[in-house]
């Protein structure tokens, strides 16, 4: 329990992009989400009320050759000299480390936090970047064998498919949908509907295509690993996403808005994917949703909407099961029958998701909570849900070797 | 209390170059593990000793490989899969003696037996079909 209730005050985020930000690093990457974020405070914030930084930047090393971030981007933001800590925790890392703020504020140590992250991703090549994000897995004993996260999750595909007799035709609703929503969204990697993408490549490659079934399981949607195609995966985006959390009582004299951290749900799992006895689902996501949801003192059906980590389509459908939203085997279903659209009954990743807002690995987790600060604040626009009041967001890290749920409210 | 003992990653390596698939089983519940551990998952016991896997299996699941890391990229598309040993517990390894051009030719719950190939400087744990 927390000893003191924690709001978000401000929220701030770069578009995720693999090209916009060709000549950014890190460091102008996260000043640009900082400054959006200070600008959010609905009276104002200057530098001076912030306490402490937490921090994510998952491979930096690999990426810039850069460690130390937390530094870093404590002086470049102009921060110095509070303290700032790096959190690392593979795709989760921004998520932990809202976490940790919550917890440095709720102890009493601070009132004003900033958290986030960022990730320069596009430096290098993609079997390099393959290879830099495989860090995240357990190295000897899956690494050298050459799976990679793309791997990971087309295997629990497969499992899924052999144990509910489903196929990845059902896949292609949640790419369909996700980049549907992008489409809404200023800030997201790619804002168009697949058949609009599918359409520009048909011009320029003298192709037909009929409609997106037909594009998706065509060549020039290739296989990564197989099940999985290029569009069941989220892009390589550079990106950053910054948050402002305050104490409850500080929270009144910058915003009349603010929105409550409710629950937080945080477990770690087997490193590798062979040590779990099932692999149609995430454990610790489960049980990172359990906790999350005692904290709040709610249930999974009273979440209005949802972003869960969707780093592959199928990892869309096991976390709406694990997180209580759909029976087991019937995640897919649910997303076919449009129960997941901005319209429908559990709005999912009404951002467009990992896959198609993108997901600078350490930026996703508070850009995550970026969507559920416009939606609860009713400032959505176009993918704005209908009477919004609880929102929840789903980080898992690598295979689930670390999940976070973090239930929001209004 | 001796706190070492010779469960490392080096070890089970050392062992895959012999050709033997080695995990430890815990002397206190009788849990079986591969890769070795130091610490039982079940119990929590560290009294453990060395327990060789007979490396025969079924296919849990799989996966074909086509956009490789840096140090594979020549390899590429290649086959991976979790196996269920008989024993009970799952490993990865890669997946030999199928063309990675059939995926359907693939079945989970296929039978499958150990195999140790070489690549660059170390030995691999692979399986192939058991026919």
């Amino acid at each position: 329990m927390l000893m003191n209730k924690v709001a978000l005050i401000g929220a701030g985020m770069t578009r995720f992009h693999h090209a916009l930000h060709k000549d950014k690093s890190s460091r102008e990457l996260f000043v640009e989400a900082f400054l959006e974020c200070l600008d959010s405070v609905d009276k104002g914030i200057s530098h001076k009320d912030i306490d402490a930084l937490f921090i994510s930047a998952t491979a930096s090393e690999f990426f810039e050759h850069q460690s130390h971030t937390a530094c870093l981007l404590s002086d470049w933001t102009g921060l110095n000299p509070i303290p700032a800590t790096r959190i690392e925790a593979a795709c989760a890392s921004s998520s932990a480390a809202l976490e940790i703020g919550v917890f440095a504020i709720a102890s009493g140590m601070y009132d004003i936090v900033l958290v986030g992250g960022v990730e320069k991703m596009t430096t290098l090549e993609v079997d390099e970047m393959t290879y830099a994000l495989m860090s995240g897995l357990d190295h000897p004993y899956e690494c050298i064998l050459g799976v990679s996260n793309p791997g990971l999750y087309a295997m629990m595909a497969n499992a899924y498919f052999e144990k509910y007799d489903s196929s990845w035709e059902e896949l292609t609703s949640i790419s369909i949908k996700n980049h549907h929503n992008a489409s809404m969204n200023p800030k997201a990697h790619f804002q168009s509907e697949i058949m609009d993408i599918a359409k520009k490549i048909s011009q320029k490659k003298g192709l037909k295509f009929d409609n997106e079934m037909d594009f998706l399981k065509s060549p020039t949607n290739p296989y990564i690993a197989y099940p999985l195609r290029l569009f069941d995966c989220s892009p390589v985006s550079d990106g950053a996403s910054a948050i402002l959390l305050a104490s409850s009582k500080k929270a009144k004299k910058f915003t009349d808005t603010p929105i409550y951290v409710t629950g937080l749900g945080h477990t770690s799992g087997t490193m590798s994917l062979h040590d779990r006895r099932y692999l149609t689902s995430i454990p610790a996501s489960v049980e990172a949703g359990n906790i999350a949801y005692r904290m709040a003192k709610i249930e999974s059906k009273d979440i209005d909407f949802a972003m869960v980590h969707d780093c592959f389509t199928p990892a869309e459908i096991i976390a709406t099961e694990d997180l209580g939203f759909f029976p087991r085997g019937e995640g897919g279903r649910a997303a076919i029958e449009g129960r997941t659209r901005i319209n429908g009954e559990k709005p999912i990743n009404t951002d467009g998701g990992l896959k198609a807002k993108g997901h600078p690995i350490a930026a996703t987790g508070t850009a995550m909570s970026y969507e559920v600060w416009k939606q609860l604040r009713g400032e959505a626009d176009k993918r704005q849900v209908n009477n919004a009041e609880i929102g929840l967001i789903h980080n898992v890290g690598a295979s689930g070797g670390t999940a976070i749920v973090q239930i929001f409210r209004r | 209390m001796n706190y070492t003992n010779s469960f490392s990653v080096k070890a089970f390596f050392d062992y895959l170059k012999e050709k033997r698939l080695m995990g430890v089983k815990c002397l206190n519940c009788k849990n079986l593990m591969i890769p070795p551990r130091l610490i039982c998952t079940v119990c929590k016991k560290t009294n453990l000793e060395w327990f060789e896997f007979e490396g025969a299996g079924a296919l849990e699941t799989f996966t074909i490989l086509h956009v490789a890391p840096t140090p594979l990229k020549e390899k590429a598309p290649y086959i991976l899969g979790i196996v269920k040993l008989n024993e009970g517990a799952l490993i990865t390894g890669r997946i030999i003696g199928i063309t990675s051009d059939k995926p359907e030719k693939i079945r989970i719950g296929m039978s499958v037996k150990a195999d140790f190939i070489q690549e660059s400087d170390s030995t691999l744990l692979a399986f192939k079909p058991n026919n």
